[in-house]
């Protein structure tokens, strides 16, 4: 795989923040397809999906789609590998 | 995120967070401007209770300069979380009030994912590190979930992956399944419309299948 490019990382991270918006999120369940359509269509603008982005998005695994957002400046408060229960 | 656990965010007048994607984080800062993360408690290499520890004396410090505190966790803040309880308790025993909303944990999300109702077959949950060391008596002909696998055996905090007794595990547990007992390795997925981490391997391959972040799921044996 590629090393995580953080402009892919952006427009995942826009494309998912975007669906935190409940109106949004019914579209998505409305029509998948369509939904993910409608922001490639949308590329032109700030927050659109470039190629890897929409196909990450219709066919990538959590841990490649992970990978790219990680890559985003600012991530850092987030790291995916925080237990937080002992071992007893 | 429940929409109470929502409120009591934008509610709060501090808001201490710990959660495993950016996603969640802008989440959180846009309920709650002035919220910060507590990863700074965690060390490389330290150990873990160490570091929660030290979330427990922050979320409490806070609480005691007399604003309202919300600490938000991942998942489920009662479940695999040890700073939650400890500081809930450590706020009542000071005399503050003090109590937890639920959320949505890995093993509800499994539930869903794999299509398993625990009513079924019944299930037995426990943190892998301590099913290694206390070796409880198991049930194989019910479900077994296995918390933590990813990390069994450590009790350090580190990014890296760090799993150094996987091999006994799957020796304890060949004591109970066949080797060729097909298990499940999950990952719940963080972000709406991925799909989850599912593999399933024979319990010999298990070492193959197991990332940090992963629960195992073992299915019950026919009866």
């Amino acid at each position: 795989m590629d090393a995580p490019d953080p402009k892919i990382g952006q427009e995942l991270r826009d494309f998912f923040l975007d669906l935190l918006d409940g109106k949004n999120l019914v579209a998505y369940h409305e029509g998948r397809d369509k939904y993910i359509s409608g922001r490639r269509q949308q590329v032109i603008g700030d927050k659109g999906l470039g190629d890897e982005a929409e196909r990450l998005l219709r066919e990538g695994t959590l841990q490649e789609i992970e990978e790219q957002v990680m890559a985003v400046e600012g991530s850092h408060k987030a790291v995916p590998l925080f237990i937080i229960s002992p071992p007893y | 995120m429940t929409d109470e656990a929502r409120a009591a965010i934008a509610s709060a007048h501090v808001v201490l967070y710990l959660v495993p994607d950016p996603i969640s984080v802008h989440a959180l800062e846009t309920l709650s401007p002035s919220a910060r993360s507590l990863e700074h408690c965690y060390v490389e290499g330290g150990h873990r209770r160490e570091a929660y520890a030290r979330m427990v004396d922050e979320i409490l410090a806070s609480v005691r300069a007399g604003h309202r505190v919300c600490a938000a966790f991942y998942g489920h803040p009662g479940v695999f979380v040890l700073p939650s309880h400890e500081a809930i308790a450590q706020a009542r025993r000071e005399g503050f009030e003090a109590s937890m909303l639920p959320g949505i944990s890995a093993e509800d999300c499994l539930f869903a994912d794999l299509g398993i109702d625990p009513a079924t077959a019944g299930c037995q949950s426990y943190e892998a590190t301590r099913f290694l060391e206390q070796r409880p008596r198991i049930e194989p002909r019910a479900a077994l979930v296995l918390w933590q696998v990813g990390v069994v055996g450590s009790a350090c905090h580190s990014t890296a992956p760090c799993a150094p007794k996987l091999r006994q595990l799957v020796d304890v547990l060949r004591g109970h399944y066949p080797g060729t007992h097909e298990v499940v390795v999950y990952e719940a997925s963080k972000y709406a419309a991925v799909a989850p981490l599912i593999r399933s391997v024979p319990l010999v391959r298990l070492a193959d299948a197991v990332t940090p972040a992963s629960t195992l799921y073992v299915p019950p044996l026919a009866s």
